[in-house]
């Protein structure tokens, strides 16, 4: 079975009660129900090959911030540097620098200067969701600014990347400046008009001003032009059919190169497409691989996680006060150090997961692999509560941590999950029960009545946290027919605090985290989440929904449809679960069969 | 120095409250405005998340608590209007006191109901609160799901700068301290400038880095951007209808840059002279700190025409400042907005106190805007209509009973008034027979009015939600707001 519904599910169009909110829950992940993307193909009908019949919609993408960030990285090399270790990390220092010339001395962020980008189902990266607005103009602008000014001043100093082919201060290596960083700009060489324009430009800030003002302009110009900041994707005109035409080899290559490496293509990947080696199957699945096995892949695998797990929520200010750490005083957040540990061990996980690792779902879900500092080991310890005047006397070097077999194991059972997925002092059950249901299992609920009372923070004595959810629910008749799946799923983790550490006494008894899952391929009674994290990870639908949300990423839409009504993608989405499936579910296995299907290099003709 | 860069100085510093005292600025009187003094010139939406508490800011001529907290308003499908300028101190509500300064330039408004939400498709509250507060639109769902909808139509805002926005100056702001955006232009989201410290280097920018080739860089940037722009023309030709209009809209943006940009390094420079300090980042201050920057900067740049429509948003406090601020050392939104029921008396004063600290956030901007003198006995404030709208009605996430409150822009509405709208309609949601006052898309359609918007409906006509929600054709969503003039 696959993608089956839980009990209580939302289509979307219902249209009873007054609405409510989500309670802070996750944001809602599905498809069901939602109105059709047209995916820029103008509502035409489409045929192009396949064995899933019309070509997948392909609408015009934006870059990302991410994808911002790391096509910036890969012009300037040098000037926007890997970590020690090869690898490209948000946190990278060189990604902060200095803003020229403005009265406050702000740093400035490469990933961070772009607009956010426009969520949807927590992914920044849809296309429909790209669109410009004032801000993310202005943005750019600045960016381009900032980046053009940057490496400008970089290299009068002598460092940094040597984007100027040649050191004559004239028109000609202006010429060749133009054609050759606007090749790499662009991701493909540039049109005579594009070539006559751009050297135009440079020509007459040459003629007005300095070799240098028209240097910087023309930086400038390049990293705001259509075709930097969008994947425009024309095809070939020459291999029209029915509507669809096959992707240029330069298209190609900018698919392959923004899905695995969320970056532009680098030399062997343009040459491959500049002698048209790409378009020839057995070369795009060989540079695929080469490229999944390039550390710039942790740039893509690691965003993919962070975005759907929202990594950083662990930092919202509503969740920061935790009465965990009973010697702060009032109004004093928990020290940043434990929330940075926390986050900071998942993006190594999942770092490990998708590279060293088996990139399994299974292991996601069940792996105890654990690294971090004195922060993070305190949480996963005894110790919790935490006294904040230890920490200065934590061990601030990240190591391999031993998790307890019957406390911890993958993904559900750690710090950051459990952290976020909290109230402002107590564990959340319905909110750790929706993640499971629609980051996992893809599927939905509606939002709570309107006058739905949250749960008060339970007094010292009394009522367990458990109890206490259980008497809200029970106090009213609706309230049961969604929380039967959510709790059941949400009591499960109830040996996690609010900061996620692990406790087997609540208000002085036993904790019962036993729980039960409905409505899924692996119902049942479980015990506590490391049983949970064990059944989760042998479900069907656990591995089709994470197929999904990949393909999701990967095609920068929601999927269409669902297994239960056939829509456009329900059977791209079918085969690459068995292909999964036949993968022992490596994930890597399923973006190279993506990227070798009729999919990925056919689109809709414009 | 010139005297007129000096006033211009003061002028600014004043907006951003580093003087007390006001300045009677001649220059500006009326020099570029060609309506009639009596139009407003500007439009401010001051935007707040969550919802008040009925009870703790409605007002009556007798005083503020004129039935319990517990019972049900007792005059729902009465209509009311009373003058404010009468109303002692004590007769204010506990809301809206910090208000009664500025009694004589304010219109409250209640009985308003969010009707197009309310006529929409059920989602959460948060969602179609913010999709509606501004825009009264049917929403519309870019992602494909209906769990996340978003504006189907122009917020307020974006409406009156199509209107009364110079295409060669800044053509709106948006300011936020945190929260999803209410703010739309066609469909598409818009984003907020979070930051004070940005907006005011982009409105201020140095005259001189100190390094002559990006002096000269500056000032050839909109060179630049044209030759982008015309790249963004030529390019969306080649696409297909979906993918050109994404890129058109993008040209569009660019050339208001282009214009903006060179307006800022120009002209704008010459009419107000940076502060010696700019404000602080964000990051560690509160929301209301943040707040009273940007209202500061909106200030400056209202009084310089630099532009005429800005929206600025309130995000939800962080727990420093719930708890200096307002004694709640808890979650602001799942244990207090979510139960401000009567019978939960902690959380029910705890909301009246938080939406209290919003009207005196609100009060603090409409003075910033008042200590600025444009004309004889004229101040900013009186030039510019401010419309404060909360993203939903009060605590517990409903979306009809809804508060809006109106402040200057002269005599384009009858000020030092509360009105009071009958509520006499079914509500469409409800079962019980509940009744709820008029949509406020007439409101949105009465501010669009008065700034030349031509138009009987800002947002969706009823017949777009019939096919889900059939009630919806006896709703009447067109046409103006009455009692807003007498």
């Amino acid at each position: 079975m696959l993608l089956a519904p839980m009990a209580c599910t939302n289509r979307g169009d219902g249209d009873s009660g007054d609405g409510g909110d989500g309670g802070g829950g996750t944001s809602s992940t599905g498809g069901a129900g939602g109105e059709k993307n047209d995916g820029g193909t103008g509502g035409q009908s489409v045929q192009a090959p396949g064995a899933c019949g019309p070509v997948a919609p392909a609408p015009l993408r934006r870059l990302s911030r991410l994808e911002y960030a790391g096509s910036i990285r890969a012009l300037f090399p040098k000037t926007f540097p890997p970590d020690a270790d090869g690898v490209w990390r948000l946190d990278n220092h060189a990604m902060n620098f200095q803003r020229a010339g403005q009265a406050s001395a702000r740093r400035v962020n490469l990933f961070q200067e772009p607009a956010e980008d426009v969520l949807s189902h927590g992914f920044a990266n849809r296309a429909k969701n790209m669109n410009p607005t004032s801000l993310h103009i202005d943005r750019f602008n600045d960016v381009a600014a900032l980046v053009a000014e940057h490496v400008w001043r970089t290299r009068k100093q002598g460092a940094g990347d040597a984007f100027l082919p040649c050191d004559t201060q004239d028109l000609a290596c202006g010429t060749r400046f133009v054609e050759q960083f606007g090749e790499r700009a662009f991701r493909r060489p540039l049109t005579a008009e594009e070539k006559t324009d751009f050297v135009g430009l440079f020509e007459q800030e040459l003629k007005a001003n300095t070799f240098d003002v028209a240097v910087v302009l023309t930086l400038e110009a390049f990293l705001q032009a259509p075709q930097f900041l969008y994947r425009a994707e024309i095809g070939d005109s020459g291999t029209l059919d029915k509507g669809a035409v096959k992707l240029t080899a330069f298209e190609l290559a900018s698919r392959l190169s923004y899905l695995l490496w969320s970056s532009s293509p680098d030399e062997e990947l343009m040459a491959a497409a500049k002698s048209g080696d790409l378009l020839d199957t057995k070369t795009l699945e060989t540079q695929a691989r080469r490229m999944l096995s390039d550390k710039r892949f942790v740039f893509m695998a690691v965003e993919f996680f962070r975005q759907w797990g929202d990594f950083d929520r662990i930092f919202s200010e509503t969740y920061r006060r935790r009465p965990g750490f009973p010697s702060l005083a009032a109004g004093h957040s928990v020290p940043s150090a434990y929330r940075t540990a926390a986050r900071d061990e998942m993006q190594w996980f999942v770092e490990w997961l998708m590279t060293d690792g088996d990139a399994s779902i299974e292991t996601l879900l069940t792996s105890r692999k654990s690294r971090g500092n004195g922060y993070l080991a305190t949480l996963y310890g005894p110790g919790v509560p935490l006294d904040e005047k230890l920490d200065a006397a934590l061990d601030k070097t990240v190591k391999d941590i031993a998790l307890d077999a019957q406390q911890r194991s993958g993904y559900l059972t750690r710090a950051l999950f459990n952290w976020t997925y909290s109230r402002f002092d107590t564990p959340s059950p319905p909110l750790r029960g929706a993640f499971v249901i629609e980051k996992l299992l893809c599927s939905t609920f509606p939002p709570p009545p309107a006058d739905a009372l949250s749960v008060a923070p339970p007094p010292p004595a009394g009522p367990t946290n458990r109890e206490l959810f259980e008497a809200n629910v029970k106090a009213r008749s609706d309230c049961p027919v969604c929380h039967k799946s959510l709790d059941g799923i949400g009591f499960g983790f109830e040996n996690y605090n609010e900061v996620g550490g692990y406790r087997t006494l609540d208000k002085g008894r036993p904790v019962n985290a036993n729980g039960e899952l409905f409505d899924t391929d692996v119902d049942g009674k479980f015990n506590g989440a490391v049983e949970l994290s064990a059944k989760l990870a042998s479900s069907e639908t656990v591995r089709h929904c994470m197929m999904k949300h990949l393909y999701e990423y990967a095609t920068g839409r929601d999927a269409e449809g669902t297994v239960e009504d056939e829509g456009i993608d329900s059977c791209r989405l079918k085969a690459l679960d068995q292909l999964l499936l036949e993968k022992k579910g490596d994930l890597r296995e399923a973006l190279v069969g993506f990227v070798t299907s009729p999919d990925f290099v056919w689109r809709p003709a414009p | 120095m010139t005297m007129q860069s000096t006033l211009a100085r003061r002028q600014l510093l004043n907006a951003m409250g580093l003087t007390a005292s006001s300045l009677f600025l001649p220059s500006l009187a009326g020099r570029r405005f060609a309506r009639a003094a009596t139009t407003p010139k500007r439009l401010l939406v001051f935007y707040t998340p969550h919802g008040p508490v009925n009870q703790r800011w409605q007002m009556r001529p007798a005083g503020p608590h004129t039935w319990s907290d517990t019972k049900e308003k007792p005059d729902r499908s009465q209509e009311l209007s009373f003058s404010l300028k009468s109303q002692t101190e004590d007769k204010w509500s506990q809301i809206l006191k910090p208000l009664y300064p500025l009694r004589d330039k304010l219109l409250v408004v209640e009985g308003l109901s969010m009707a197009s939400a309310l006529l929409d498709v059920n989602t959460n509250n948060h969602n179609a609160g913010t999709s509606h507060a501004l825009t009264g639109a049917k929403m519309v769902y870019p992602g494909g799901f209906k769990m996340e909808g978003a504006g189907g139509g122009s917020s307020i805002d974006q409406l009156v700068a199509d209107k009364i926005a110079d295409p060669n100056r800044i053509r709106s702001f948006y300011f936020s301290t945190g929260g999803w955006s209410p703010v739309f232009r066609g469909k598409i989201e818009q984003r907020a400038e979070t930051a004070p410290d940005r907006a005011y280097d982009k409105l201020f920018p140095v005259s001189a880095t100190g390094d002559a080739t990006l002096d000269l860089v500056k000032q050839r940037r909109p060179s630049a951007i044209a030759a982008v722009a015309q790249q963004y023309k030529k390019f969306a030709a080649r696409l297909a209808s979906d993918d050109r209009k994404k890129l058109e809209d993008h040209f569009a943006l660019v050339s208001d840059l282009e214009r903006s940009l060179a307006f800022r390094s120009a002209e704008g420079g010459k009419c107000v002279q940076r502060p010696s300090s700019a404000p602080a980042p964000a990051p560690g201050r509160t929301v209301v700190d943040v707040s009273k920057d940007f209202g500061g900067l909106i200030t400056a740049a209202f009084a310089c025409d630099m532009t005429r429509v800005a929206v600025l948003q309130m995000g939800q406090p962080g727990s420093g400042e719930l708890v200096t601020a307002l004694n709640i050392h808890t979650d602001l939104h799942a244990d207090v907005a979510h139960g401000a029921s009567p019978d939960r008396p902690k959380q029910y004063g705890q909301m009246a106190g938080y939406y209290a600290y919003l009207a005196s956030n609100f009060a603090t901007v409409l003075g910033q805007l008042n200590a600025v003198t444009v004309d004889a006995g004229r101040t900013l404030l009186d030039d510019t209509v401010c419309l404060w709208l909360c993203e939903l009605a009060n605590g517990p996430h409903e979306v009809h009973d809804i508060m809006a409150v109106v402040a200057g822009g002269g005599d384009a509405f009858s000020l030092g008034r509360y009105v009071k709208h009958a509520e006499s309609t079914a509500n469409p949601r409800s079962a019980n027979g509940a009744k709820i006052g008029p949509a406020h898309n007439k409101l949105l359609t009465s501010v669009a009015n008065v700034f030349g918007v031509e138009t009987q409906l800002v947002g969706s006509p009823a017949s777009d939600f019939v096919s889900k929600r059939p009630s919806a054709a006896n709703f009447d969503l067109t046409g103006v707001l009455p009692l807003m003039k007498t």
